[in-house]
């Protein structure tokens, strides 16, 4: 793909937001997104040859940072044998009113909370930004295993919005629960 | 499909979303109508999806962030082609020498790219990190004349809230380089500090040349005859610390 001024400049308006956004749900912190989200478009800048269409160029950058950012934190190393299907029946059961009870906020917050291994292919489906097919590939797995992982990231969800206001069962306990 | 193949893939359908084209979420969609139980658990999940997808979406972005994006790769272009016409320089250079007949043979460093690369090559040599360790500026520039080196530096504004930690001299290419070692409180920097060095390409005292040096982020700069390379920053903190108003401030 050729990139000149005009290209670079308009991906970077039409992606920089939802990687950013992305890159903080991976990192949790501003100033390590924005270099993530930086170093992105700079290796773009370097390795553009490497995206064959324009219209790849979005699951490229989001695949790129996904790798950098699983480089830099070793992320394999500290989550070495996810199975996260295993869990399938030691998830909470889902109910009807969670959804009700929700606020952005909080709604960011409980996303948090969430182990990364749900949170994120859970931040990618809400970003909207790809089809699940291209979250797997973003991701590097399975498109079983994004369909299985964001279904159960959000029951967790649904079971942290539950139980928030009451503080019954300590999140670490539901985390716990999940074979990591 | 039966209910529960359409249940399994509605959970990951958004409305209006990435997969729409998709036909077999047509067919899924049709399956709620058919059962109400599916229906309502349809109802309730989307509910529950919009609430937590505008959650993610008030992650706020900062707002210089894409003026960032694109001011650093002005930075780069800059630096690539800088490197380009240094490459080039010393190249005709070469040749004019040859065909006169004064073959030049040499290991110094020919442009300022490859010193930085060695400068900081050699300061993580696997040695001892620090030969002096002192938090007072004074008391570092009176070691390094104690050892016969340059301490006629100022340190630049933008790292007067930095807290020195002490100071190594890196010899390289028959220099020894003052390197003082600072942190901001979270991250840890080297400063070196190198006078009166003449080579291809060297950064301007009004353009920073950012660069990717091996692990290391570098800004370089002049000032007064003397080279300013500062490593272990991001480019964010470069940025945000020395770039004020998409101004170097640093040398100014």
């Amino acid at each position: 793909m050729t990139l000149d001024d005009a290209t670079f400049e308009q991906i970077v308006t039409a992606y920089y937001e939802p990687l950013y956004r992305f890159a903080f749900s991976l990192v949790q912190r501003e100033s390590d997104a924005r270099d993530l989200t930086q170093d992105t478009f700079a290796q773009l800048g370097r390795k553009s040859h490497q995206v064959q269409e324009q219209a790849k160029v979005k699951s490229w950058l989001f695949t790129t940072l996904y790798r950098a950012f699983v480089d830099s934190h070793r992320w394999k190393t500290r989550y070495p044998h996810v199975e996260a299907d295993d869990a399938v029946n030691e998830m909470p059961a889902v109910t009807a009113d969670a959804g009700d009870r929700l606020d952005a906020e909080t709604a960011l917050q409980a996303l948090k909370e969430v182990p990364e291994v749900f949170r994120v292919p859970l931040t990618l489906f809400y970003l909207d930004q790809h089809s699940y097919l291209e979250i797997a590939e973003i991701l590097g797995v399975p498109v079983g295993t994004v369909m299985s992982r964001i279904s159960r990231g959000r029951a967790m969800l649904r079971q942290l919005m539950e139980d928030r206001p009451r503080n019954l069962i300590s999140f670490d306990k539901l985390k716990r629960s999940v074979v990591l | 499909m039966n209910s529960e193949e359409a249940k399994r893939l509605l959970e990951v359908f958004r409305a209006g979303g990435a997969d729409m084209e998709d036909p077999r979420f047509a067919e899924a969609l049709l399956q709620t109508e058919r059962d109400r139980e599916l229906g309502r658990w349809f109802e309730d999940q989307r509910r529950f999806d919009q609430q937590f997808a505008e959650g993610v979406k008030t992650i706020s972005v900062p707002t210089d962030l894409r003026d960032s994006i694109l001011a650093q790769r002005k930075v780069v272009r800059f630096s690539r082609w800088a490197q380009w016409r240094a490459r080039a320089a010393v190249a005709a250079s070469f040749v004019v020498l040859a065909v006169g007949g004064g073959v030049l043979a040499t290991n110094k460093p020919a442009q300022f790219t490859e010193f930085r690369a060695e400068l900081i090559d050699q300061a993580w040599d696997g040695g001892a990190h620090l030969d002096f360790e002192s938090s007072d500026p004074k008391k570092i520039q009176r070691w390094l004349v104690q050892n016969d080196a340059s301490a006629s530096f100022s340190l630049p504004d933008g790292l007067k809230d930095a807290h020195l930690i002490g100071c190594k001299l890196v010899e390289t290419d028959g220099l020894r380089v003052p390197m003082l070692c600072l942190t901001d409180g979270t991250r840890h920097m080297h400063l070196f500090l190198v006078d009166g060095l003449q080579l291809a390409h060297m950064p301007a005292s009004d353009k920073p040349d950012f660069e990717k040096c091996g692990v290391w982020r570098t800004a370089s700069w002049q000032q007064g005859g003397t080279t300013y390379v500062l490593t272990g920053m991001k480019y964010q903190t470069f940025v945000n610390k020395f770039r004020k108003g998409g101004r170097w401030t640093m040398s100014g």
